[in-house]
C-alpha cells in the first residue's frame, strides 16, 4: 500500500499498462480482463488487475502530466515491484511525415518539466524506451500491416508548452504527449522495462484530426498492441 | 599551421569525404578501420593529425575520421563533415566506461539516447531537457544488423561527460545520480553528435560503444592495444549499417 494506492502488495500485476484516464483504464478492465477486480479507488485514480488470455495484468490510471504519473509510477516502482510499463495515449504529431491514425513509438522523451533536472544535478537525463520491448512492437506493428514509426517524443507540462514542442518537431521529435519522460525516468529507477505507445489523432497543425470513431479505433489498436507486448 | 576552430579543420579535398563517415575518437583507430576494413583506402586529411581514410567497404563508400575528444572535437568534426563535405550518416564507434554490474568489458552497446550536461541546447531551449537521441533507423539497422551478424548488444543509454578526471568528491557526488538509473556507461562525445545532426533533417547519426574499462571488474580491464584493435565486432555493425543505407532500400526502419 503506498500513498495513493490503496492495494496491497501482490495486489497488482508485475506489468502494468498506464494510461491518463482511469476511465479508460475501466473500460480497458471492463472490455478485455476476465475477473477484473479494482485495487484502487483511492482519489478516483482506478486502477483494475484481472487476466488476459492466462496472463495476469493490471492496468492503472495515473492522471495528466509528469507531476501526476510520476506519483504513480514512483509508488508502483517502491511498493509493487513492477516489472513492465506500457503506456498508452493519444497524441498530436510534431511532423508532416507523421499522420493521424499512425503509432509513434516513443524511442526517448524531450520535457519541459523542470523534475528531471532537479533530481540529476542539473543535468539532462534520457528517459528512454526499453530497445527490446521497442523493437517487439515495431515489428507486430509491420506484420500487422499498422503505420508505425519510431523516435523521441516531447512531453510537456502544458499546453503552454506547445510552441517548444513545435520547435522540437524541427529538431526530429515526432509527437507531443504529457507523460513519457517521467515514466520513463520512473523505469530506469526502478529498472522496469518501459515503452510508451502513441496514437496520432491529429497533425502538426492540428487542422486535420481523427474523428470520434477513428480516434476509438486507434484506441482500440492501442490496447490491443500493449495487449501482445505484454 | 595552427588556426582557430571557427576555421577549417580539415584539408581534405572537396568531394573526397563520403556522406557516410564513421568517426572513432581516435585517428589511430580510424587508420585501423581503414587498413582492416576497407577497400582502397586512401588518406584525405591529416591536418591536425586527424587521419581521415576514404575508401569503400563492400562496395559501399565510406570514410573515417579522428575526431579527437570531447564536446568540442565532435562537434566541429561533425559541423564540418556536414557543412563542408556533404556528409549524410555519421556514426561514432568508440570505447566507455562503465560502473554498470550489468555490462561487461567487450560488450558492445548501441546507444539509443544520452544525457547531456553541457551547454549545447541552451541558446535555442534553456532550461528544457532536450534529450539527445539516435537516429532510429540507424538503430535499427545496427540491431538487425548486428543479430544477423550473430554479434551480442545491449542498447540502452549512456552519459556523455565533459570531465575524464573529477575528483573523487566529485565523482562520488555524481555517482549516485546516474548508479540508479539503467545508465550502461560513460564516454565524451555521444550527446553532441546526436544534437548537432538533430540540426539536420536529413542527416542521420548513431552512436555505437564497446566498454573497455570498468569500475567493478577491474581484472577485465583492456589493454591499450586491445583498445586499439580488437574491438571490431562495432566497427564491423558500423560498417553494415553504412552499407545497408547505401543498399537501395536497405533498412526496415
Amino acid at each position: 500500500m503506498s500513498m495513493s494506492l490503496e492495494a496491497k502488495k501482490g495486489e497488482i500485476s508485475p506489468v502494468v499498462i498506464l494510461t491518463q484516464d482511469p476511465m479508460d483504464a475501466k473500460y480497458i478492465a471492463d472490455t478485455r480482463l476476465e475477473g477484473a477486480v479494482c485495487h484502487n479507488r483511492v482519489r478516483n485514480m482506478l486502477g483494475f488487475t484481472g487476466l488476459y488470455q492466462g496472463k495476469r495484468i493490471s492496468v492503472q490510471g495515473v492522471g495528466i502530466g509528469p507531476v501526476s504519473a510520476g506519483i504513480y509510477t514512483q509508488e508502483l516502482g517502491e511498493d509493487y515491484e513492477p516489472s513492465c510499463f506500457l503506456k498508452i495515449e493519444t497524441a498530436q504529431s510534431l511532423r508532416p511525415e507523421v499522420k493521424p491514425g499512425e503509432i509513434v513509438l516513443a524511442l526517448s522523451a524531450h520535457t519541459t518539466s523542470r523534475m528531471n533536472r532537479l533530481r540529476f544535478g542539473d543535468r539532462i537525463f534520457p528517459p528512454a524506451a526499453n530497445y527490446a520491448l521497442l523493437d517487439r512492437a515495431f515489428e507486430l506493428c509491420k506484420s500487422n500491416g499498422w503505420p508505425v514509426k519510431a523516435g523521441p517524443v516531447v512531453s510537456v507540462e502544458s499546453a503552454y508548452d506547445l510552441g517548444t514542442a513545435k520547435k522540437l518537431g524541427e529538431r526530429g521529435a515526432l509527437a507531443v504527449d504529457m507523460e513519457t519522460s517521467v515514466v520513463y525516468t520512473s523505469a530506469a529507477r526502478f529498472g522496469v522495462q518501459a515503452l510508451s505507445v502513441l496514437g496520432i489523432v491529429s497533425d502538426a497543425d492540428g487542422e486535420s484530426a481523427l474523428d470520434e470513431a477513428a480516434r476509438k479505433d486507434l484506441y482500440e489498436r492501442l490496447i490491443d498492441l500493449a495487449l501482445a507486448l505484454a | 599551421m595552427t588556426t582557430t576552430v571557427l576555421e577549417r579543420l580539415l584539408s581534405a579535398e572537396p568531394g573526397s569525404i563520403a556522406p557516410a563517415v564513421i568517426l572513432p575518437g581516435d585517428p589511430l583507430r580510424a587508420q585501423f578501420i581503414a587498413e582492416n576494413f576497407l577497400e582502397a583506402p586512401r588518406l584525405v586529411n591529416e591536418a591536425r593529425g586527424m587521419l581521415c581514410y576514404t575508401g569503400t567497404y563492400q562496395g559501399a563508400p565510406v570514410s573515417v575520421l579522428g575526431t579527437g575528444m570531447g564536446a568540442s572535437s565532435i562537434t566541429a568534426s561533425a559541423l564540418e563533415l556536414i557543412e563542408r563535405y556533404g556528409a549524410k550518416t555519421l556514426i561514432r564507434v568508440g570505447t566507455c566506461g562503465s560502473w554498470n554490474p550489468e555490462v561487461h568489458v567487450r560488450d558492445v552497446i548501441l546507444v539509443e539516447a544520452t544525457t547531456l550536461e553541457g551547454n549545447a541546447t541552451y541558446d535555442e531551449f534553456g532550461r528544457y531537457d532536450v534529450v539527445p537521441t539516435a537516429d532510429y533507423k540507424l538503430l535499427k539497422c545496427a540491431s538487425d544488423s548486428a543479430a544477423a551478424c550473430g554479434i551480442p548488444f545491449k542498447s540502452g543509454v549512456v552519459t556523455t561527460g565533459d570531465c575524464l578526471h573529477p575528483e573523487a568528491a566529485m565523482a562520488e557526488r555524481n555517482g549516485y545520480l546516474w548508479q540508479n538509473h539503467g545508465i550502461l556507461g560513460v564516454e565524451m562525445e555521444g550527446a553532441y553528435l546526436y544534437t548537432v545532426a538533430a540540426r539536420y533533417e536529413d542527416v542521420r547519426a548513431l552512436v555505437v560503444v564497446t566498454c573497455s574499462d570498468h569500475a567493478l571488474y577491474r581484472e577485465e580491464d583492456a589493454s591499450f592495444e586491445e583498445r586499439q584493435k580488437s574491438f571490431c565486432d562495432m566497427m564491423r555493425i558500423a560498417l553494415e549499417v553504412v552499407k545497408k543505407q547505401h543498399e537501395e532500400g536497405g533498412c526496415r526502419a
